[in-house]
């Protein structure tokens, strides 16, 4: 009797205290995982301006999960062109403030070039110059200040979106891969904000400075002076980027291979050591590593969508404010403000600079997070 | 009375043509002949011109441009007619000594004026720099 | 001002010099050169009348 009591009651205790075991299906394992890793959180980390923008493109919340709605091009496309549209508008009358100081330079040209005096001349060359710089300057500080901040996003928003890529990537089996990147990827968002801190500012105030030097003095000849800065800059984004860009697309193929000997070798070990579920528990890893590549597929192409949609304002606005400024050189050729045209395309010179910088930095960081959504792919 | 161009261009090859004639009798008549019709030339360009300076006026209210550096330049375009007008007049009397210093007195005056304007080059280009 | 000005100052001019050359003629040469004087002066002081005017537009117009 005794002993049908005590096998009863161990029967309740196992009952009681057992824990579920369930099989999980794929769809609770992606929501956990989106859980864990905070790929939910990083729609926090967004700028606000920019959410304004995403509730545009795609109508409603959006977040990691629906990341996919948004690459609807028709919608991208409408988006940009209704971008560029505000800008063009916005720049209206920047380009008639200039096209009338132009004017007015002829019209006193005209006046005073009946005196015999060549002294007179200079007056007008220098108030006029001074009013077209004055009216020019303001919208290159704004433009560098927004391209500045624009990169401090880009930077800032990369680096809240490397723990959760290299925290789904460890879940996906891929150790080797995910310690390489986590430091690559920091590099290159010190690079994207050394670039903004150190590079532009100095650069563009140089510029300014040689611009208005040789505005005065339509002799100092500076334009050698200036193209010398203008490749020197390409150069040097050239060469970091290609360097970078290569290292990363090498140190994926080395940790990718060391990332597959790993996860097979696991895999074997697991599937021989335990006798007769082995099997069924590689299987299931296969899939927890599944779901953690398609979060992070997701959650790589949402980063990247967010850091295209930070940069695409400014560097559409320094786009249009680049052109209008070559339109205006070649129309001042064109009536004949000689001295005019070289300084105005100097101004464009400098806008330039900036769109290859915010450029430049913008392809840095979503080629990088590219070559880690790749990665992963094809075991 | 409105002149036209025409007119003017009248006004100005009698005036001559009577100071050629006073010279033989009064060089100073025919001096003062030409300053006269010098000026009543000068009379009726600034009644036309104040229609292209009210025009110019628009065009900055229009741009938006701070005014201040038109306006200086209008005043140096004024100087410079004034000295012009008074250096050729002695030039024409024979005294080149007295216009090249009427000249030279003119560019000074339009050096003091236009010395806020060179200030505010040195200003921007300092706030620039840093 | 207006164009009669010139013909004013030209009718002084040549009436001060045929003035002048009878005065001459008839020996008179102090009254000649003093009649010349006062035609000069009376010239000059219609002529600065009208350049202060003239100067004074300038000024208003060119904001001097």
């Amino acid at each position: 009797m005794k002993k049908i009591i005590t096998i009863f009651i161990l029967f309740f205790t196992f009952i009681l205290f057992a824990n579920n075991v369930v099989a999980q299906d794929a769809d609770t394992i992606l929501k956990e995982q989106y859980e864990n890793s905070g790929a939910n959180e990083i729609t926090k980390e967004i700028p606000t301006n920019i959410k304004e923008d995403l509730y545009n493109i795609a109508d409603g919340q959006v977040n990691v999960e629906n990341a996919g709605q948004l690459l609807d091009f028709k919608r991208v496309f409408q988006f940009v062109i209704d971008k560029m549209a505000t800008i063009f508008k916005s720049e209206a009358k920047l380009f008639v403030t200039v096209i009338l100081i132009i004017f007015i330079y002829l019209i006193f040209k005209m006046l005073f070039g009946s005196f015999n005096n060549k002294s007179f001349e200079s007056i007008v060359n220098i108030t006029i110059t001074i009013c077209l710089i004055g009216a020019i300057f303001n919208s290159l500080i704004e433009c560098t200040n927004s391209a500045i901040n624009s990169i401090n996003d880009i930077s800032t928003f990369s680096k809240s979106l490397i723990p959760i890529m290299c925290g789904l990537m460890v879940a996906g089996g891929q150790p080797v891969s995910a310690s390489i990147f986590d430091a690559l990827l920091f590099i290159a968002c010190e690079i994207c904000t050394y670039i903004s801190v150190g590079l532009i500012l100095p650069l563009v105030n140089v510029y300014i400075g040689l611009i208005i030097a040789q505005s005065i003095n339509i002799n100092v000849k500076l334009n050698n002076f200036t193209g010398f800065i203008k490749s020197a800059v390409n150069w040097m984004i050239g060469i970091v980027f290609t360097v970078f860009i290569g290292l990363m697309s090498l140190q994926s193929l080395i940790s990718g291979a060391a990332d597959t000997v790993t996860k097979r070798t696991v895999k074997f070990a697991i599937g021989s050591i335990i006798p007769v579920a082995g099997g069924i528990f590689g299987d299931a890893m296969e899939t927890i590593f599944s779901c953690a590549n398609s979060v992070k597929s997701l959650s790589g192409v949402f980063g990247i969508i967010i850091i295209a949609l930070i940069i695409i304002t400014p560097l559409l606005t320094i786009f249009s404010k680049y052109i209008i400024f070559k339109l205006l050189a070649l129309f001042s050729e064109l009536m004949g403000a000689n001295r005019f045209s070289s300084i105005i395309s100097n101004f464009a010179g400098a806008f330039g600079i900036l769109a290859s910088l915010t450029l430049g930095s913008s392809i840095l960081l979503i080629s990088s997070f590219t070559i880690v959504l790749m990665s992963g792919v094809g075991k | 009375m409105n002149i036209d161009f025409i007119g003017i261009v009248v006004i100005g090859i009698i005036v001559t043509i009577i100071a050629i004639f006073l010279k033989q009798q009064n060089k100073e008549y025919a001096l003062l002949v030409s300053l006269a019709g010098g000026m009543l030339i000068f009379w009726f360009i600034i009644k036309s011109s104040s229609e292209v300076f009210s025009f110019v006026e628009n065009i900055i209210k229009l741009s938006k441009i701070p005014d201040e550096s038109f306006k200086l330049l209008l005043k140096v375009l004024g100087l410079a007619y004034i000295t012009q007008i008074s250096s050729d007049l002695c030039k024409d009397a024979g005294e080149n000594a007295i216009a090249s210093k009427l000249e030279i007195a003119g560019k000074v005056s339009i050096l003091l004026i236009s010395i806020p304007l060179f200030e505010k080059v040195i200003k921007m280009i300092i706030n620039v720099m840093g | 001002m207006d164009v009669d000005f010139i013909f004013k100052i030209a009718a002084i001019g040549i009436l001060v010099a045929v003035l002048n050359q009878v005065l001459i003629r008839s020996g008179r040469e102090e009254q000649a050169m003093l009649t010349t004087l006062a035609g000069l002066i009376v010239v000059l002081l219609m002529i600065i009348k009208e350049v202060k005017n003239l100067f004074d537009t300038i000024k208003s117009v060119f904001g001097l």
